[in-house]
């Protein structure tokens, strides 16, 4: 498929899609990508043992990528609705949406607590 | 009892740098910022680019072209070929095609 769309071609998620959550598994697989890179070009950018040249050049080379490289562009977001606020780390799902499907029973070991 | 011998600090240094080359250690004693902590670090690529499910993750298509003999019962596919349905009843459906000629449309009414 040809994704004129974004900067790459991208592999599209299984169940719910949005835009924002297009988006945002783009920069997933991106900055999965580019981690290696980054971490290469960190290593010699702030060791001080090495010549300042290679330090700054990679240095500019890091500041050079585009922002979806990061890791720290990925935003969570619920895979059912694509909504970003409380989203419950664990199981990757929004607040209401966890609420409607744990009640539904679709969620193994979770039951409404009562004391 | 032994008196207590304070080892110099030089010899101590010596010591640490012995069993850093013995034990496969870096010695740093001057704490020079050697960047191995990016280095140590463990990646993390894996599990954020999974965040949404694999990718490859087969269709309801796919699954149908995987297992043939087995009914396969598409609850999506299934209310939107009832409601095409319920729409072609009510003479809501896609209009006729033009290949079919200009007779085509009065022989369906």
């Amino acid at each position: 498929m040809k994704n004129f769309r974004f900067a790459a071609p991208m592999k599209l998620p299984p169940g719910f899609i949005n835009t924002r959550i297009l988006r945002d598994n783009f920069k997933r697989q991106q900055s999965a990508e580019h981690e290696v890179l980054i971490r290469a070009l960190k290593y010699i950018a702030r060791n001080t043992t090495l010549p300042p040249r290679a330090r700054l050049e990679a240095q500019l080379q890091l500041t050079s990528m585009p922002h979806y490289t990061r890791i720290t562009s990925c935003k969570d977001r619920c895979f059912v609705s694509g909504t970003s606020r409380s989203v419950l780390k664990h199981f990757h799902i929004n607040r209401i949406q966890f609420r409607e499907m744990a009640l539904g029973g679709l969620l193994p070991g979770v039951r409404k607590a009562a004391w | 009892m032994k008196p207590i011998v304070l080892v110099p600090k030089h010899k101590l240094r010596i010591l640490a740098k012995v069993t850093a080359e013995a034990f496969n250690q870096t010695y740093n004693p001057t704490c020079a910022r050697t960047g191995a902590k990016y280095l140590r670090r463990n990646l993390k690529g894996p599990t954020i680019a999974s965040y949404y499910g694999p990718t490859d993750f087969p269709s309801f298509k796919e699954y149908k072209k995987l297992f043939p003999d087995v009914t396969l019962y598409d609850d999506k596919e299934d209310h939107r070929l009832k409601k095409v349905a319920a729409l072609k009843r009510r003479g809501k459906g896609a209009p006729p095609k033009k290949k079919a000629g200009p007779g085509g449309d009065k022989k369906k009414k």
